[in-house]
């Protein structure tokens, strides 16, 4: 009576020891060790253990094993016929008195550390309500060591064992989940710091193998069009056997697979899948590989490859882990490339706008180089000029001065040699100062255009709004001497207001209007319009005569320096369209003109209608 | 009438042969003064300081100076600056005689204190013209006697 007092009260005191350890402790190792430590105090166990069952790849696994007071590592098994697996397919505890009972069932298998066989085999499932977990399992060399209360013992430890290693197994999922996370978290903001794509890369896989606790791991340019994979950077002894730059051969491998679905490929042992590509056997040793593509817009752009010399080194939690690391990589990557595109770009662009100022700049020296030209030419061209007509004006006036003391002299002369020198002083030499004369007024002309030309390129040029019509009207009056004298008419429409320099505006308008008068045609009376109109952003003036018009072929040739098309019969220095091209290139304008000789001309010039950036200089 | 009789003339040009025509008109003119002939501007200013190859010479006094830009050595902007910056100098009244008519030009000259500017016209007749005008100038102003 007092003995099954005292084991009834020690069973109460163990439940309640149990219960208050699976309650308290969240570790696994140190939960199942307690739960050991406890059982062997009520029951016989020559060999105790903890299965627990995987049931998604039916594979029982051996978290503790204690031989004969020894901890002995035991390898996975797959669920099968043996007695642990009947425990687990029926979810019932099995109680054996006997080998002979056991044989019944199922061989006892030889125990691990001591290689003897038991007599005795009590085993209780563990289960959370419906679900089976695992198998908690005592043994003892001697027959009938077990009775059937500790049957119902063992079973009603199993059920509190079974709740506490689901709390331990969850706090470590969870405790691992968030270190994982922290970890992603950490890799991520390391990434986005990254703008070289390489530099990032590299520090990401070594942020993965030291923060993650993997061995090695690598990461695999995808080349999208090819299949080409080729190592871009990695970490781990693997890198010494694969080095950076070596080619993957095509579709080969786990790679390969990950590849062609597009999505993360766990082989827990490489030796069971098919597809595993071993090109270094004697020296890579890997047990498991975990690929995880790396995407940018739903294409694949790489693999990070993660391998390990350990079976199962890698679970869904890894690959959960990969796969959001592996989404980062790809936003990373992507603003490596987008950055360095933008770069590339920014300096394409710097590049060029250098270019274009360096342009701008040897532009304005050689236009600069140009106007100084036109200027010291023109003036240097002068000087000479000066004397050559200063001098012969002398001669002239020495000539006047000779011509009575000549005549006096020509009487004492014969008629022959009267005549010659009558000849020489009368007319050769008044002559050939007529001609150095003309010659010279003619090349001061020109000078004084170039140098116009040269005025026209630095005239200050101060845009204000005019009234282009008053304009028009002024030069009318100017011209209505000659209008009257060839029987034309102007005619004026209705002009638009401009916003233009009024000094460069009347002579390119003044221009426009004596040639227009000049090349009237005599046989038909003149008529001269003016009109304009604006136009999105521009307004354009025309100058429309009846006169005698120009020839295709002279379209270039009337702006030139100095060329004047058609019959030279009309006074000038054919500077005229120069000049207002001159000046409507400085106002960014353009003149263009429409004609048909015998018929009539229409130049239309255009210019900018509101005030564009300062022209001056 | 008795003080343009005094007054000298110098003749800063490069151009031997606008110096001689400038020099035939100025005697057209009427104008008997002494007129001196310098080719640069460093002998301008030698002229004019008594130095260098005019070391020992006075400077006559009152004086008028007819000057050209376009001059090798010194140009004429130098010698007007010179002049004009300097009291012994800056009384003497300058005429600038050049081929160009450029305004800025002008501007500048009258800026550095140029009396009077003259363009040399290639028309033979202006230039005469011009020339004796400044003679006709010379009579009626009163040149300033130096210091």
């Amino acid at each position: 009576m007092q003995e099954t007092k005292t084991a009834y009260a020690k069973q109460r005191d163990l439940i309640r020891r149990v219960a208050s350890a699976t309650a308290a402790i969240l570790d696994l190792d140190e939960l199942l060790e307690i739960a050991y430590r406890e059982i062997s105090s009520i029951f016989q166990t020559d060999t105790f253990f903890v299965a627990l069952y995987d049931a998604s790849r039916r594979m029982i696994e051996f978290p503790l094993m204690i031989d004969e007071g020894q901890c002995s590592a035991v390898e996975p098994v797959p669920l099968g016929e043996g007695l642990t697996s009947h425990v687990i397919t029926r979810s019932e505890t099995l109680l054996l008195r006997s080998k002979e009972e056991a044989a019944e069932i199922a061989e006892l298998p030889k125990l691990y550390g001591s290689m003897k066989i038991s007599e005795s085999w009590l085993g209780a499932p563990l289960v959370i309500g419906d679900r089976l977990i695992g198998v908690v399992n005592v043994q003892s060399y001697r027959p009938a060591a077990y009775s059937e209360e500790h049957g119902l013992l063992l079973t009603t430890i199993a059920d509190l064992l079974a709740v506490g290693i689901e709390h331990a197994r969850l706090h470590e999922q969870v405790s691992r989940r968030a270190e994982q996370m922290a970890v992603v978290n950490e890799v991520a903001r390391r990434l986005t710091s990254h703008l070289d794509p390489d530099e990032l890369l590299q520090t990401a896989v070594r942020l993965i193998r030291d923060r993650l606790g993997y061995t090695q791991v690598m990461y695999l340019d995808v080349q999208a069009e090819t299949g080409r994979v080729t190592v871009r950077v990695g970490v781990g002894p693997i890198v010494e056997l694969v080095p950076v730059g070596s080619e993957i051969p095509a579709g080969a491998g786990v790679i390969g697979r990950a590849t062609r679905l597009g999505e993360p490929v766990l082989v827990r042992h490489v030796e069971e899948d098919p597809d595993y590509y071993n090109p270094y056997p004697d020296v890579l040793h890997t047990q498991s590989e975990l690929v995880v593509p790396v995407m940018i817009t739903r294409s694949i752009v790489g693999v990070l490859d993660l391998q390990s010399n350990e079976l199962s080194a890698f679970d869904d939690t890894d690959r959960l882990v990969l796969e959001t690391l592996a989404d980062q990589f790809g936003i990373a990557l992507e603003t490596a490339r987008l950055y360095h595109t933008m770069q590339r770009e920014l300096e394409a662009r710097r590049e060029a706008e250098e270019r274009v100022t360096r342009y701008i700049e040897e532009l304005t020296a050689a236009n600069e180089e140009i106007k100084q030209f036109a200027y010291i030419v023109s003036h240097d061209l002068r000087a000479p000029l000066v004397n050559l007509k200063g001098f012969s004006g002398e001669l002239r006036a020495a000539m006047a001065e000779l011509s009575p003391h000549i005549a006096r002299s020509l009487e004492a002369l014969g008629d022959a040699e009267k005549r010659e020198v009558s000849a020489l002083a009368n007319v050769d030499i008044p002559e050939a100062l007529e001609f150095i004369d003309s010659s010279v007024t003619r090349m001061d002309g020109f000078i004084n255009a170039v140098l116009k030309l040269s005025r026209l390129g630095r005239q200050q040029l101060t845009p204000e709004a005019l009234d282009v019509e008053s304009i028009v009207e002024r030069i009318r009056n100017t011209l209505a001497h000659q209008l009257a004298e060839k029987n034309a008419t102007l005619s004026v429409q209705s002009l638009p207001t401009a916003v233009a320099d009024r000094t460069a505006m009347e002579q390119i308008l003044g221009n426009l209007l004596a040639n227009a008068v000049n090349y009237l045609d005599p046989q038909r009376a003149g008529r001269i319009e003016v009109g304009g109109r604006s136009t999105n952003g521009n307004v354009s003036y025309w100058v429309k005569d009846n006169g005698r018009g120009i020839a295709e072929e002279d379209r270039e040739k009337v702006f030139a320096p100095f060329r004047r098309a058609g019959k030279q019969d009309v006074t000038g220095e054919g500077m005229g369209l120069s000049y207002v091209r001159a000046l409507l290139k400085r106002m960014g304008g353009r003149i263009d003109f429409e004609s048909q000789p015998g018929v009539g001309t229409i130049f239309t010039l255009t210019i900018a209608s509101t005030r564009g950036k300062d022209e001056a200089k | 009438m008795s003080s343009t009789r005094s007054v000298s003339i110098l003749i800063v040009e490069d151009d031997e042969g606008h110096a001689r025509l400038i020099e035939k008109n100025l005697r057209r003119g009427k104008i008997s003064n002494g007129i001196t002939h310098v080719t640069d501007g460093q002998q301008a200013l030698d002229f004019l300081y008594s130095e260098g190859t005019f070391a020992g010479c006075e400077r006559p006094s009152p004086l008028l100076v007819l000057l050209d830009l376009n001059m090798p050595v010194l140009d004429g902007y130098q010698v007007l600056e010179r002049m004009k910056s300097d009291p012994r100098t800056k009384h003497i009244p300058v005429v600038v005689l050049t081929t160009t008519d450029d305004a800025r030009e002008v501007a500048r000259c009258y800026d550095l204190g140029c009396s009077v500017y003259i363009t040399k016209p290639v028309d033979y007749g202006s230039f005469c013209e011009a020339i004796q005008q400044l003679g006709l100038f010379m009579s009626i102003v009163t040149v300033p006697n130096g210091e």
